[in-house]
Protein backbone atom coordinates (compact mmCIF):
# COMPACT_ATOMS: atom_id res chain seq x y z
CA UNK A 1 0.00 0.00 0.00
CA UNK A 2 2.38 2.16 1.11
CA UNK A 3 4.63 1.61 -1.95
CA UNK A 4 1.71 2.09 -4.34
CA UNK A 5 1.39 5.29 -2.76
CA UNK A 6 5.06 6.37 -3.32
CA UNK A 7 4.80 5.39 -6.72
CA UNK A 8 1.48 7.29 -7.71
CA UNK A 9 3.19 10.60 -6.33
CA UNK A 10 6.31 9.91 -8.16
CA UNK A 11 4.55 9.24 -11.15
CA UNK A 12 2.67 13.06 -10.78
CA UNK A 13 5.43 14.97 -10.08
CA UNK A 14 7.32 13.85 -12.33
CA UNK A 15 4.21 14.91 -14.93
CA UNK A 16 3.92 18.06 -13.19
CA UNK A 17 8.04 18.87 -13.75
CA UNK A 18 7.26 17.15 -17.33
CA UNK A 19 4.56 19.92 -17.99
CA UNK A 20 6.67 23.22 -16.45
CA UNK A 21 10.12 22.52 -17.59
CA UNK A 22 9.65 23.12 -21.62
CA UNK A 23 11.52 26.99 -21.44
CA UNK A 24 12.00 26.93 -25.06
CA UNK A 25 8.40 25.95 -26.10
CA UNK A 26 7.08 28.47 -23.29
CA UNK A 27 9.45 31.25 -24.82
CA UNK A 28 8.40 30.65 -28.55
CA UNK A 29 4.41 30.43 -27.14
CA UNK A 30 5.43 33.87 -25.57
CA UNK A 31 7.21 35.48 -28.46
CA UNK A 32 4.46 34.52 -30.80
CA UNK A 33 1.75 36.24 -28.19
CA UNK A 34 4.15 39.60 -27.73
CA UNK A 35 4.85 40.12 -31.30
CA UNK A 36 1.56 39.53 -32.47
CA UNK A 37 -0.27 42.28 -30.19
CA UNK A 38 2.85 44.79 -29.13
CA UNK A 39 5.59 43.68 -32.17
CA UNK A 40 8.10 42.74 -28.86
CA UNK A 41 10.69 39.78 -29.91
CA UNK A 42 12.03 37.90 -27.23
CA UNK A 43 15.65 37.39 -28.18
CA UNK A 44 18.08 34.54 -26.66
CA UNK A 45 20.60 34.44 -29.18
CA UNK A 46 23.71 32.74 -26.88
CA UNK A 47 22.12 31.47 -23.73
CA UNK A 48 22.45 28.13 -24.76
CA UNK A 49 26.09 28.07 -25.66
CA UNK A 50 26.55 29.81 -22.20
CA UNK A 51 24.52 27.62 -20.12
CA UNK A 52 26.98 24.54 -22.41
CA UNK A 53 29.90 26.48 -21.24
CA UNK A 54 28.73 26.38 -17.44
CA UNK A 55 28.51 22.98 -17.89
CA UNK A 56 31.71 21.89 -19.09
CA UNK A 57 33.76 24.46 -17.06
CA UNK A 58 37.49 23.60 -15.71
CA UNK A 59 38.73 24.99 -12.54
CA UNK A 60 42.37 25.01 -14.27
CA UNK A 61 40.77 27.10 -17.89
CA UNK A 62 41.41 30.71 -16.41
CA UNK A 63 40.35 32.31 -19.63
CA UNK A 64 37.33 30.61 -20.03
CA UNK A 65 36.41 31.16 -15.86
CA UNK A 66 37.32 34.91 -16.79
CA UNK A 67 34.93 35.09 -19.98
CA UNK A 68 31.75 33.50 -17.98
CA UNK A 69 32.30 35.41 -15.14
CA UNK A 70 31.13 38.67 -17.19
CA UNK A 71 28.95 36.87 -19.12
CA UNK A 72 26.98 34.94 -16.35
CA UNK A 73 26.68 38.84 -14.76
CA UNK A 74 25.64 40.16 -18.12
CA UNK A 75 22.91 37.41 -18.56
CA UNK A 76 21.35 37.21 -14.99
CA UNK A 77 21.05 41.36 -16.09
CA UNK A 78 20.04 40.51 -19.46
CA UNK A 79 17.16 38.06 -18.09
CA UNK A 80 16.01 40.63 -14.98
CA UNK A 81 15.21 43.02 -17.77
CA UNK A 82 13.22 40.73 -19.76
CA UNK A 83 11.36 39.18 -17.02
CA UNK A 84 10.59 43.49 -15.80
CA UNK A 85 9.64 44.39 -19.12
CA UNK A 86 7.35 41.13 -19.75
CA UNK A 87 5.86 42.32 -15.85
CA UNK A 88 4.10 44.75 -17.65
CA UNK A 89 2.62 43.23 -20.34
CA UNK A 90 1.72 40.02 -18.01
CA UNK A 91 -1.21 42.06 -16.56
CA UNK A 92 -2.40 43.64 -19.69
CA UNK A 93 -3.13 39.85 -20.08
CA UNK A 94 -4.65 39.85 -16.55
CA UNK A 95 -6.56 42.77 -17.34
CA UNK A 96 -8.05 40.97 -21.04
CA UNK A 97 -9.18 38.01 -19.55
CA UNK A 98 -10.83 39.71 -16.32
CA UNK A 99 -12.60 42.10 -18.65
CA UNK A 100 -14.08 38.72 -20.97
CA UNK A 101 -14.42 36.91 -17.69
CA UNK A 102 -16.86 39.90 -16.87
CA UNK A 103 -18.78 39.58 -19.89
CA UNK A 104 -18.91 36.32 -19.92
CA UNK A 105 -20.92 36.63 -16.32
CA UNK A 106 -23.15 39.15 -17.85
CA UNK A 107 -23.79 36.65 -21.17
CA UNK A 108 -25.11 34.01 -18.34
CA UNK A 109 -26.98 36.07 -16.14
CA UNK A 110 -28.20 38.91 -18.07
CA UNK A 111 -27.20 39.06 -21.42
CA UNK A 112 -30.42 40.56 -22.63
CA UNK A 113 -30.43 43.14 -20.43
CA UNK A 114 -27.11 44.38 -20.92
CA UNK A 115 -27.35 44.32 -24.85
CA UNK A 116 -30.71 46.63 -24.54
CA UNK A 117 -29.90 48.85 -21.35
CA UNK A 118 -27.59 51.56 -20.76
CA UNK A 119 -24.22 49.52 -20.24
CA UNK A 120 -24.99 48.72 -23.81
CA UNK A 121 -22.80 51.03 -24.86
CA UNK A 122 -19.94 49.84 -22.34
CA UNK A 123 -20.59 45.71 -23.65
CA UNK A 124 -20.41 47.60 -27.65
CA UNK A 125 -16.76 49.46 -27.01
CA UNK A 126 -15.16 45.86 -25.67
CA UNK A 127 -17.04 43.90 -28.57
CA UNK A 128 -15.58 45.95 -30.61
CA UNK A 129 -12.13 46.00 -28.79
CA UNK A 130 -12.20 41.76 -28.79
CA UNK A 131 -13.57 41.71 -32.25
CA UNK A 132 -17.00 39.69 -30.99
CA UNK A 133 -18.74 39.09 -34.26
CA UNK A 134 -21.86 37.03 -33.17
CA UNK A 135 -25.42 39.08 -33.19
CA UNK A 136 -27.61 36.37 -30.85
CA UNK A 137 -27.02 35.79 -26.78
CA UNK A 138 -25.96 32.51 -27.29
CA UNK A 139 -23.56 32.52 -30.28
CA UNK A 140 -22.02 35.86 -28.34
CA UNK A 141 -21.81 33.92 -25.44
CA UNK A 142 -19.61 30.80 -27.26
CA UNK A 143 -17.49 33.52 -28.71
CA UNK A 144 -16.82 34.91 -25.54
CA UNK A 145 -16.02 31.78 -23.66
CA UNK A 146 -13.54 30.44 -26.39
CA UNK A 147 -12.03 33.92 -26.17
CA UNK A 148 -12.12 34.28 -22.17
CA UNK A 149 -10.34 30.61 -22.46
CA UNK A 150 -7.61 31.64 -24.67
CA UNK A 151 -6.84 34.63 -22.49
CA UNK A 152 -6.65 32.70 -19.60
CA UNK A 153 -4.07 30.57 -21.43
CA UNK A 154 -2.07 33.79 -22.49
CA UNK A 155 -2.23 35.52 -19.07
CA UNK A 156 -1.10 31.85 -17.50
CA UNK A 157 1.96 31.54 -20.17
CA UNK A 158 3.41 34.86 -19.31
CA UNK A 159 2.86 34.44 -15.46
CA UNK A 160 4.51 30.78 -15.90
CA UNK A 161 7.66 32.71 -18.55
CA UNK A 162 8.46 35.50 -16.08
CA UNK A 163 8.34 33.41 -12.73
CA UNK A 164 10.82 31.29 -15.05
CA UNK A 165 12.94 33.82 -16.40
CA UNK A 166 13.32 35.19 -12.57
CA UNK A 167 14.59 31.79 -11.34
CA UNK A 168 17.06 31.69 -14.41
CA UNK A 169 18.35 35.25 -13.50
CA UNK A 170 18.59 34.31 -9.98
CA UNK A 171 20.77 30.84 -11.48
CA UNK A 172 23.46 33.06 -13.44
CA UNK A 173 23.69 35.50 -10.50
CA UNK A 174 24.52 32.25 -8.31
CA UNK A 175 27.17 31.04 -11.17
CA UNK A 176 28.58 34.06 -11.28
CA UNK A 177 29.80 34.22 -7.49
CA UNK A 178 30.65 30.53 -7.95
CA UNK A 179 32.55 31.34 -10.88
CA UNK A 180 34.41 34.04 -9.27
CA UNK A 181 35.59 31.93 -5.79
CA UNK A 182 36.50 29.10 -8.22
CA UNK A 183 38.64 31.56 -9.88
CA UNK A 184 39.77 33.02 -6.56
CA UNK A 185 40.91 29.57 -5.63
CA UNK A 186 42.31 28.59 -9.45
CA UNK A 187 44.51 31.74 -8.56
CA UNK A 188 45.74 31.35 -5.11
CA UNK A 189 46.86 27.19 -5.70
CA UNK A 190 48.49 28.16 -8.90
CA UNK A 191 50.81 31.49 -7.59
CA UNK A 192 50.52 31.02 -3.83
CA UNK A 193 51.09 27.42 -3.44
CA UNK B 1 31.50 32.18 -24.72
CA UNK B 2 28.72 34.11 -25.20
CA UNK B 3 26.79 37.49 -24.19
CA UNK B 4 23.19 38.56 -24.29
CA UNK B 5 22.42 40.60 -27.26
CA UNK B 6 22.50 44.48 -26.37
CA UNK B 7 19.91 45.55 -28.10
CA UNK B 8 17.81 42.66 -28.61
CA UNK B 9 14.41 44.46 -29.39
CA UNK B 10 13.65 45.76 -32.97
CA UNK B 11 11.53 48.58 -33.35
CA UNK B 12 10.28 51.37 -36.15
CA UNK B 13 12.87 53.81 -34.29
CA UNK B 14 16.00 51.30 -34.14
CA UNK B 15 17.34 48.57 -32.15
CA UNK B 16 16.58 48.82 -28.31
CA UNK B 17 17.39 47.27 -25.04
CA UNK B 18 14.80 45.84 -22.87
CA UNK B 19 15.88 48.56 -20.56
CA UNK B 20 15.01 51.38 -22.61
CA UNK B 21 11.89 50.03 -24.14
CA UNK B 22 11.12 50.26 -19.96
CA UNK B 23 12.06 53.85 -19.86
CA UNK B 24 10.03 54.55 -23.18
CA UNK B 25 7.08 53.25 -21.74
CA UNK B 26 7.52 55.18 -18.64
CA UNK B 27 8.28 58.50 -19.76
CA UNK B 28 5.15 59.61 -20.67
CA UNK B 29 4.08 59.27 -16.80
CA UNK B 30 7.12 60.21 -15.51
CA UNK B 31 6.82 64.27 -17.97
CA UNK B 32 3.54 64.59 -15.74
CA UNK B 33 6.15 65.64 -12.89
CA UNK B 34 8.33 66.74 -15.35
CA UNK B 35 10.89 63.91 -14.08
CA UNK B 36 13.59 63.14 -17.55
CA UNK B 37 15.57 60.03 -17.26
CA UNK B 38 19.20 61.07 -17.79
CA UNK B 39 21.45 57.43 -18.61
CA UNK B 40 23.99 59.50 -20.52
CA UNK B 41 27.00 57.51 -20.57
CA UNK B 42 26.04 54.57 -18.68
CA UNK B 43 26.08 52.40 -21.63
CA UNK B 44 29.85 53.40 -22.44
CA UNK B 45 30.60 52.59 -18.82
CA UNK B 46 28.83 48.89 -19.16
CA UNK B 47 30.77 48.46 -22.60
CA UNK B 48 34.00 49.03 -21.34
CA UNK B 49 33.17 46.69 -18.26
CA UNK B 50 32.47 44.19 -20.86
CA UNK B 51 35.54 44.25 -23.08
CA UNK B 52 37.68 44.61 -19.73
CA UNK B 53 40.88 42.52 -19.43
CA UNK B 54 42.46 41.09 -16.60
CA UNK B 55 45.94 42.75 -16.57
CA UNK B 56 44.15 45.81 -17.52
CA UNK B 57 44.63 47.08 -14.00
CA UNK B 58 44.40 51.11 -14.39
CA UNK B 59 41.07 50.07 -16.42
CA UNK B 60 39.67 47.83 -13.82
CA UNK B 61 40.60 50.85 -11.29
CA UNK B 62 38.40 53.78 -12.91
CA UNK B 63 35.89 51.36 -13.53
CA UNK B 64 35.46 50.63 -9.86
CA UNK B 65 34.52 53.97 -9.02
CA UNK B 66 32.42 54.55 -12.26
CA UNK B 67 30.89 51.64 -11.28
CA UNK B 68 30.31 52.59 -7.60
CA UNK B 69 29.07 55.98 -9.12
CA UNK B 70 26.51 54.50 -11.38
CA UNK B 71 24.84 52.45 -8.46
CA UNK B 72 24.37 55.39 -6.19
CA UNK B 73 22.91 57.44 -9.25
CA UNK B 74 20.84 54.92 -9.85
CA UNK B 75 19.68 54.62 -6.12
CA UNK B 76 18.74 58.26 -6.49
CA UNK B 77 16.18 57.80 -9.23
CA UNK B 78 14.77 54.45 -8.08
CA UNK B 79 13.81 56.21 -4.71
CA UNK B 80 12.30 58.41 -6.46
CA UNK B 81 10.12 56.06 -9.06
CA UNK B 82 9.35 53.97 -5.81
CA UNK B 83 7.32 57.13 -4.49
CA UNK B 84 5.63 57.75 -8.02
CA UNK B 85 5.21 53.80 -7.91
CA UNK B 86 3.65 54.39 -4.68
CA UNK B 87 1.74 57.21 -5.30
CA UNK B 88 0.34 55.34 -8.49
CA UNK B 89 -0.72 52.36 -6.39
CA UNK B 90 -2.69 54.47 -3.93
CA UNK B 91 -4.49 56.49 -7.03
CA UNK B 92 -5.61 53.35 -8.34
CA UNK B 93 -7.15 51.69 -5.28
CA UNK B 94 -9.07 54.94 -4.73
CA UNK B 95 -10.35 54.78 -7.97
CA UNK B 96 -11.04 51.22 -8.23
CA UNK B 97 -12.75 51.67 -4.61
CA UNK B 98 -15.15 54.58 -6.05
CA UNK B 99 -16.05 52.51 -9.54
CA UNK B 100 -16.71 49.16 -7.64
CA UNK B 101 -18.81 51.41 -4.85
CA UNK B 102 -20.95 52.99 -8.02
CA UNK B 103 -21.31 50.05 -9.64
CA UNK B 104 -22.63 47.76 -6.74
CA UNK B 105 -22.95 48.95 -3.01
CA UNK B 106 -23.33 45.56 -1.62
CA UNK B 107 -21.32 42.91 -3.35
CA UNK B 108 -17.05 43.63 -3.21
CA UNK B 109 -16.61 41.19 -5.67
CA UNK B 110 -19.50 42.15 -7.92
CA UNK B 111 -18.17 45.73 -7.67
CA UNK B 112 -14.23 45.44 -8.24
CA UNK B 113 -14.90 43.03 -11.44
CA UNK B 114 -17.34 45.62 -13.04
CA UNK B 115 -14.06 48.42 -11.51
CA UNK B 116 -11.96 45.96 -13.83
CA UNK B 117 -13.61 46.97 -16.79
CA UNK B 118 -13.44 50.89 -16.55
CA UNK B 119 -11.07 52.39 -18.67
CA UNK B 120 -9.91 55.35 -16.16
CA UNK B 121 -9.08 52.21 -13.62
CA UNK B 122 -7.26 50.44 -16.55
CA UNK B 123 -5.34 53.74 -17.06
CA UNK B 124 -4.09 53.57 -13.66
CA UNK B 125 -3.34 49.99 -13.70
CA UNK B 126 -0.90 50.11 -16.66
CA UNK B 127 0.64 53.97 -14.57
CA UNK B 128 0.91 51.39 -11.87
CA UNK B 129 1.96 48.79 -13.47
CA UNK B 130 4.75 50.45 -15.97
CA UNK B 131 6.14 52.29 -12.88
CA UNK B 132 6.74 49.49 -10.53
CA UNK B 133 8.43 47.66 -13.86
CA UNK B 134 10.90 50.54 -13.74
CA UNK B 135 11.42 50.65 -10.30
CA UNK B 136 12.29 46.67 -10.25
CA UNK B 137 14.43 47.19 -13.01
CA UNK B 138 16.64 49.91 -11.21
CA UNK B 139 16.62 47.71 -8.55
CA UNK B 140 18.20 44.99 -10.60
CA UNK B 141 20.45 47.55 -12.49
CA UNK B 142 21.55 48.80 -8.99
CA UNK B 143 22.34 44.93 -8.09
CA UNK B 144 23.76 44.11 -11.21
CA UNK B 145 26.33 47.57 -10.83
CA UNK B 146 27.25 46.33 -7.62
CA UNK B 147 28.20 43.00 -8.62
CA UNK B 148 30.36 43.98 -11.62
CA UNK B 149 31.74 46.75 -9.01
CA UNK B 150 32.99 43.71 -6.73
CA UNK B 151 34.45 41.78 -9.89
CA UNK B 152 36.31 44.75 -10.80
CA UNK B 153 38.07 45.37 -7.32
CA UNK B 154 38.58 41.41 -7.11
CA UNK B 155 40.43 41.76 -11.16
CA UNK B 156 42.68 44.62 -9.20
CA UNK B 157 43.26 42.23 -5.71
CA UNK B 158 44.54 39.70 -8.06
CA UNK B 159 46.29 41.48 -10.58
CA UNK B 160 48.50 43.46 -7.79
CA UNK B 161 48.94 39.95 -5.71
CA UNK B 162 50.37 38.41 -8.55
CA UNK B 163 52.27 41.23 -9.88
CA UNK B 164 53.18 41.47 -5.53
CA UNK B 165 54.34 37.71 -5.54
CA UNK B 166 56.73 38.69 -8.44
CA UNK B 167 58.62 41.17 -7.35
CA UNK B 168 58.88 39.54 -3.54
CA UNK B 169 59.87 35.76 -5.58
CA UNK B 170 64.14 35.76 -4.80
CA UNK B 171 66.04 35.64 -7.32
CA UNK B 172 67.67 32.71 -9.19
CA UNK B 173 70.91 31.70 -7.83
CA UNK B 174 70.27 34.37 -4.58
CA UNK B 175 70.56 31.92 -1.11
CA UNK B 176 69.89 34.98 0.84
CA UNK B 177 66.62 36.23 -0.46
Amino acid sequence: MVIQMVKKKTTSSYKRKNENVNFKELAKKVNAILKRDFKINLNFAGYEQTIKDIERIDETDFVNIKELIFDSNNWADYLKEMQNLLEYFKDLYKNKYEILEYLHELNQFDLVHCLSSEDCLLTNDFKRRFKIRGKDPSSIDTEIAKKLEQAKDEYKSLKKFTEVLGAKSKYFEGTFYSLINMYKKSVNDLFFK
Amino acid sequence: MASPPSKPLITDSGNKSYFEKICELAKEYLEEDNIILNFDGYEQTVEEYKSLSEEDISTAWKLTKELNAWSEYFSDISNLIQKKYLDSETEKMEIQAIKSIEHNEKSVSAGDRHANTDPIVIQKRKKRNILKSLYDELTSKIKFLERAYYHCKSTCEWANRIKTSYTERPLDGDTNG
